[in-house]
């Protein structure tokens, strides 16, 4: 079943994609032929911003995978190859996974700080699933060999394996996302919302 | 030199080999592989395959392991093994999801859309409208936008400066859509 939006709430959704889209066309083209290193957790922190934003302004179901899915449909036509495929992907499942949170938990400040942590740590997990099918799971044993052999190589005794630094990793990604969801909430509430609410007209929690 | 050093200068410079070496052999492959297994047409995606960019990917996970244990003399046998069973599935699971990713129809995607969300290929094309004028009014200002003084406004003071980036692509989308 639809749901409805008034014209406002509309202007709104679009102003929003429409930023995020020119920033993810742009920006996010750049970082992903640069291939530096958090290119993802910098492009998730902006994701996080504008869908906690959207949804603290325009509280109502599935508003949140709408937007990302405008978003994800824009970066599929204006990027080149697989690779923008692979971004389109990962915007939306961001956008599942704002929307699941926010179905539960409703748009408050402890769901935007868990919005922040999964939207963020999605596209680690993205990066581990993608390489996982493209080599196969021998690609950890591979990772996990060449860490031990250059622990081997400098006489260092103790093992820390792939495994351990892949959830170090995915503490840091959430930590790191629970910050930026904080932040996004504060932003929403102090800067974002009394510039489009004269033109909004409506309530949100 | 001291002996821990000479390891790592010999192994940067086996490094450089192998990764030359590598790219070589990958990149006969795949051309072998464009040329006898993929028809013409199917052909036209598969071009980022051979970018040095993922060529380099490819040495760190096939040439580091190989030399490494190579080095430390542990299992090398077993390495290479393992190294070419990841090689080769990757270079065949990346050459079909190209030519996957060649067939996706975006008039499908945007029409299953429409269907679960309200006017969205409505706004969609506003998105898209949107978007281009924002990167329009940004390139005309560009000399305002990217300044150091603005990146410094925006580290020490990110409340007023993020108020002020959105309050001026808010006047800029209200001035288009009143048009």
């Amino acid at each position: 079943m639809k749901f409805t939006m008034n014209r406002n709430e509309q202007n709104i959704l679009v102003f929003f994609a429409g930023l995020w889209s020119a920033i993810e066309v742009s920006l996010g083209t750049i970082l992903s032929l640069s291939k530096i290193p958090f290119r993802g957790l910098l492009l998730a922190s902006i994701g996080c911003f504008f869908i906690v934003s959207f949804r603290y302004i325009v509280d109502k179901p599935r508003v949140s995978i709408y937007l990302a899915s405008i978003v994800a449909v824009v970066k599929l036509i204006f990027s080149l190859g697989a690779g923008g495929f692979n971004s389109a992907v990962a915007i939306f499942l961001e956008g599942l996974i704002a929307e699941i949170i926010f179905s539960v938990l409703k748009a408050n400040l402890i769901s935007s700080s868990l919005v922040g942590g999964g939207v963020v740590l999605y596209p680690f997990f993205h990066s581990l699933v993608t390489q996982t099918l493209i080599f196969g799971v021998d690609i950890f044993r591979i990772y996990n060999k060449i860490l031990g052999e250059i622990q081997l190589l400098f006489g260092k005794t103790s093992k820390f394996t792939i495994f351990e630094l892949i959830i170090i990793f995915a503490l840091i990604y959430f930590l790191v996302g629970c910050v930026v969801g904080l932040l996004s909430f504060y932003f929403a509430k102090k800067v974002v919302k009394p510039i489009l609410e004269p033109k909004t007209g409506n309530e949100s929690g | 030199m001291n002996r821990d050093k000479l390891k790592v200068v010999l192994l940067l410079s086996l490094l450089f080999v192998g990764f030359i070496l590598n790219n070589i052999i990958v990149f006969l492959f795949l051309n072998l592989l464009l040329l006898v297994v993929f028809p013409a047409n199917e052909r036209q995606n598969l071009s980022y395959l051979r970018k040095p960019k993922f060529l380099l990917s490819i040495t760190l996970i096939s040439v580091l392991p190989l030399l490494l244990s190579y080095w430390n003399e542990n299992n090398f046998i077993e390495t290479l093994v393992l190294v070419s069973k990841v090689l080769l599935r990757a270079l065949f699971v990346l050459q079909i999801m190209s030519i996957l990713y060649n067939r996706i129809n975006k008039d499908r995607i945007v029409w299953y859309f429409d269907k679960i969300f309200p006017h969205f290929q409505e706004n969609l094309e506003l998105t898209i409208e949107t978007m281009t004028k924002l990167k329009q009014n940004l390139i005309e200002n560009k000399s305002l936008i990217f300044t150091n003084a603005l990146w410094k406004k925006l580290v020490f003071h990110p409340k007023a400066t993020l108020k002020n980036l959105i309050a001026r692509a808010w006047t800029v989308y209200l001035a288009n859509r009143n048009d």
